[in-house]
């Protein structure tokens, strides 16, 4: 089976991490380290609580990587090990904001059939900062890794039919975030 | 909603700004983690172990050294292989905390590489003694203990090689289709260019 060149990577880099490679670590943390604290800082509004959860994050890693078991699974497994660093630093606060959002009929939800598009890249950015914190959380996952339903609910630790239901209500409120700026 | 790129993904992270400070703080606390600077303690002991080590070293070389002529030939081998050991030890303690750092990948691989070598030797040089021993009964004792040992050890060492050599072969097939992958990439671009 043909894959694409940034899963083989993934995998490679894992590999060479568990080899304990001269520079393999370094070199993960170079290839991640944007897209994790862009991640977090949706999570953790304080800058500087967002790079001390980061740095926490990285401790992590270094530790678990030896026994990660599938190393395919590296951007999920990082997200998950960033989120619940994360959740640890502000568990309360994330509890209260997800019970009162997942209200929404699931049933009702069939397919994304929105042709809004979301080109504008500092306008996104923007309008993430102006959602709740769980649709924020859904909505950074998919612009920055275009996870799978089932890998994101993999990292937020809900069910696919949620994480469907989120990244939908969350689309919503951005549209209208951006709509109003408009 | 358009699937978004690899282009979207890097203009968005670049909207994002970051206070500097913020950002040489974590950089910092980073070289830190990954350095693993010794603490004041950690140097000290350090230098005690080297200290140690270089004073069993001297010990061990006395005993060979001193020994009678008519010593047994293993022992006197024995109290070599113990000067090495200590030597080699005293050397590594010493680079340490020259070095200031600890790196957690190498340092426990070569420590355990260390004891684990003398060990075998020295269990390698009382087997070969047993037959010296005045009870033949101690002896086969001392042979079964030390063989126990070291076939354990050496299905540890086996079990790790055989492991060690399945990553690189994986590594290896990784670099491959990911060179694979890269080239495939280049003749698309080059095809629509």
């Amino acid at each position: 089976m043909k894959r694409d060149k940034q899963a083989v990577y993934n995998e490679l880099l894992v590999l060479r991490c568990q080899r304990s490679d001269p520079g393999a670590m370094e070199e993960l943390i170079r290839t991640w380290e944007k897209r994790l604290f862009y991640y977090i800082h949706r999570l953790v509004d304080d800058e500087e609580d967002a790079w001390d959860v980061l740095q926490r994050t990285w401790v992590k890693v270094l530790r678990a990587i030896g026994s990660l078991r599938e190393p395919r699974s590296l951007p999920t497994w990082l997200y998950r090990i960033a989120r619940n660093t994360a959740m640890s630093h502000w568990r309360t606060q994330y509890a209260n904001h997800a019970a009162a959002e997942e209200s929404g009929n699931l049933s009702s939800i069939e397919g994304d059939s929105e042709n809004f598009r979301f080109d504008d890249a500092e306008q996104v950015h923007y309008g993430l900062g102006r959602i709740s914190l769980p649709h924020r959380e859904v909505l950074t996952l998919h612009f920055l890794e275009d996870l799978p339903i089932e890998e994101v609910a993999e990292v937020i630790g809900v069910p696919p039919g949620t994480v469907k239901s989120r990244l939908h209500y969350a689309k919503r409120a951005l549209r209208a975030v951006l709509e109003q700026e408009d | 909603m358009s699937v978004p790129g690899k282009d979207f993904r890097d203009r968005l992270l670049e909207a994002e700004r970051l206070n500097p400070t913020y950002q040489e703080k974590y950089r910092k606390e980073l070289r830190a983690m990954l350095e693993q600077r010794l603490t004041v303690g950690q140097r000290w002991a350090w230098i005690g172990s080297a200290v140690l080590a270089a004073g069993l070293a001297v010990v061990f070389g006395a005993a060979a050294v001193l020994a009678p002529s008519e010593f047994p030939m293993l022992p006197r081998i024995g109290f070599i292989v113990g000067v090495i050991f200590n030597l080699a030890w005293s050397v590594l303690a010493i680079k340490t905390v020259k070095k200031g750092t600890l790196n957690l990948k190498t340092h426990p691989t070569r420590m355990v590489g260390m004891a684990w070598g003398f060990v075998v030797i020295m269990i390698t040089l009382f087997m070969l003694l047993a037959p010296q021993l005045p009870q033949p009964v101690q002896g086969v004792q001392m042979v079964l203990n030390g063989l126990v040992f070291l076939l354990m050890g050496a299905a540890f060492m086996i079990s790790n090689r055989v492991d060690q050599a399945e990553l690189k072969t994986r590594q290896k097939l990784l670099e491959i289709e990911y060179r694979l992958a890269e080239l495939a990439e280049a003749m698309g671009n080059k095809q629509q260019g």
